[in-house]
């Protein structure tokens, strides 16, 4: 991801956090993001985190952190614990994303979902017309080392999110740092959804 | 690197301890005596504590420090005429982990210990002669209440943190439980809400080798030398088991002795490894008394933070404090999913816990040695700690 996309997505999420919101981040990295929610938000955040290197640096940053892998699941938060859970970059190096999403809305009253756009006319261009796994700034990996285990577009992230049952609040796009505005599917390097549950999920007794 | 002397747990420090000279106190609590879990009244009690650093005017910056099986109330600094600081000098003292510029640290021998503390082997009052087998067996949760009956004499309401490795960790998860009022935050160290059947298996190995010493005597044997060799084999197994594979064959594989062939005996030593482990063993009973090894182990195996109900989370769901939880990924005594169990028990329950696995090839003796990975935690969360808000703060403690 380039940085001036990343800083884009992090400013439209700090953006889209309200005052003194609960915050789980998942996959919350060094904790960046979390300090400056708490910091510029008011926020009371926590975070999980798979590596230790970077657990490390965000407990060092004064936050709260679990060291494990997001995906052994999310029933050590309590019901409605947060007000927002985010997801920034993340769903598309997770095993099961449509699980653990669904398992956020049950600790969450809100979502915050970032993914880059595998619909991107160079990812398209590449695969489609070279006949070549994509790798573009967004998407940089060779196929033998990339992390994504999921391809998805904004097209497939809003036939999902529709099918979930879930109810888009706000969205964005960017590319290259600036925001786009016609032709996502084709034109966004990464998007940007705020969401909320529509009717309970059917594991909200979980 | 921190290098380590042959004596486990004591840090060769590199350079003299920043708090230089310290001093243990002892006070005598409990003359009414204090009703143990065992349902046993039990008093008067001695306990010998030190402290470093100095009481704030809100007295609101006091570490409690828990120490391990074999430690004692010197956590850091120096005794007079002593070679060595105290077991967890590296941590403890100005601009370190637990700095003594900003906290007051105390740490005191626990109940049944022999370092000051009253235990098996300090003097009944009404015979004159030392307990023996008569001293009452004692819990962790005992333990704790007597450190809380130290606070009150102190003056100390409430502490910005109680922590420790091993058993201290798990008196610092007591404390979070049995007081939570008391506690703003908690640091446990690779230990475990209750002992496992393997845990509990090894500390019954370590009795049995010394109630197989006839030396033992049914405990009485003040006066005499003492189950010299049960101490010391109880003490090898325990060592055994604060290492792991990796740091063993790292340490001493198969290297022989002062030898460049076997022996073909059984009386000298062949490996590197039981001359190691025979040197801990020799070294431990000249410090260490057996039936406090008794006492303490069955502590250990007694220890059940839920008592008894296995309701992890509910233990937790009266406390208010702030919780870092650090285990080491080589410890197979205390793997690191027991204590991530704790942790998400604690967020279950609508608490804040931080968890980190460090990866350390120390096994259980990480706790001690992996100082300069633990010590920027530690200060981090102990700062979040201070400036963190807890319901009643405008009041005073209790």
């Amino acid at each position: 991801m380039r940085e001036s996309n990343r800083k884009f997505i992090e400013e439209w999420i700090i953006e889209h956090v309200p005052e003194r919101a609960r915050v789980l981040d998942v996959g919350c990295g060094d904790g960046a993001l979390l300090e400056r929610l708490v910091k510029e938000k008011g926020a009371r955040g926590t975070g999980i985190e798979i590596e230790e290197a970077n657990v490390r640096k965000a407990i060092q940053r004064g936050l709260s952190v679990h060291h494990g892998d997001a995906e052994e699941g999310l029933d050590h938060y309590a019901d409605d614990k947060f007000d927002v859970v985010i997801f920034s970059l993340t769903i598309q190096e997770l095993g099961h994303p449509q699980r653990l999403l669904r398992e956020a809305f049950r600790v969450g009253k809100q979502l915050i979902v970032t993914f880059p756009n595998f619909g991107h006319w160079q990812a398209r261009w590449q695969l489609g017309i070279l006949g070549r796994a994509p790798s573009t700034p967004c998407l940089p990996y060779t196929w033998f080392e990339t992390p994504n285990r999921h391809y998805l577009t904004v097209l497939d992230w809003e036939t999902f999110a529709r099918d979930e049952g879930w109810r888009i609040l706000d969205k964005g796009f960017v590319s290259c740092g600036r925001p786009v505005r016609f032709f996502p599917n084709l034109r966004a390097e990464a998007a940007m959804y705020l969401l909320e549950e529509i009717a309970p999920s059917p594991i909200q007794n979980h | 690197m921190t290098e380590v002397s042959h004596e486990r747990g004591e840090l060769t420090a590199r350079g003299k301890s920043g708090l230089g000279l310290v001093e243990t106190h002892y006070v005598e609590l409990f003359q009414e005596g204090l009703e143990l879990e065992s349902g046993v009244r039990f008093g008067p009690i001695t306990v010998a504590y030190e402290t470093y650093g100095e009481l704030s005017p809100r007295r609101d910056n006091v570490i409690l420090v828990c120490h391990a099986l074999s430690g004692g109330a010197h956590a850091a600094g120096w005794l007079p005429g002593q070679k060595k600081p105290g077991w967890w000098d590296i941590m403890i003292g100005p601009g370190k982990a637990f700095d003594t510029n900003k906290y007051f640290v105390i740490c005191s021998n626990v109940l049944g210990s022999c370092y000051g503390t009253t235990g098996p082997s300090s003097l009944d009052p009404k015979t004159g002669k030392p307990y023996g087998l008569t001293f009452p067996v004692v819990t962790i949760r005992d333990m704790v209440n007597v450190q809380a009956r130290l606070l009150d004499y102190l003056g100390i309401a409430r502490v910005l943190c109680v922590t420790g490795g091993s058993m201290g960790g798990m008196q610092a998860l007591q404390w979070a439980v049995a007081y939570p009022e008391r506690v703003r935050s908690v640091v446990a160290i690779a230990t475990t809400w209750r002992h496992s059947a393997q845990q509990i298996a090894f500390n019954e190995v370590a009795r049995q080798a010394i109630m197989a010493d006839p030396a033992w005597n049914r405990g009485d044997y003040y006066g005499t030398e003492g189950p010299r060799m049960g101490l010391a084999v109880a003490r090898m197994i325990g060592h055994i088991t604060y290492l792991s594979d990796v740091s063993m064959e790292r340490k001493f594989g198969r290297r022989l002795r002062n030898r460049e062939r076997y022996g073909f005996d059984f009386t000298s030593i062949d490996f590197e490894v039981e001359s190691y482990l025979r040197y801990q063993g020799q070294s431990f009973v000249e410090r260490f008394d057996a039936n406090s090894l008794l006492y303490l182990t069955k502590a250990l195996d007694y220890f059940d933070v839920t008592q008894g109900t296995g309701a992890l989370t509910d233990a937790f769901a009266g406390s208010k404090s702030l919780f870092l939880f650090i285990t080491f990924s080589s410890d197979w005594l205390y793997p690191p999913q027991q204590l991530k169990e704790v942790a998400q028990a604690v967020r279950r329950a609508g608490g804040d816990a931080t968890y980190c696995e460090i990866n350390s090839d120390y096994g259980h003796d990480a706790f001690l040695l992996e100082h300069a990975a633990q010590a920027p935690l530690i200060a981090s969360f102990l700062q979040r700690a201070s400036e963190h808000q807890f319901e009643g703060d405008s009041g005073e403690g209790i």
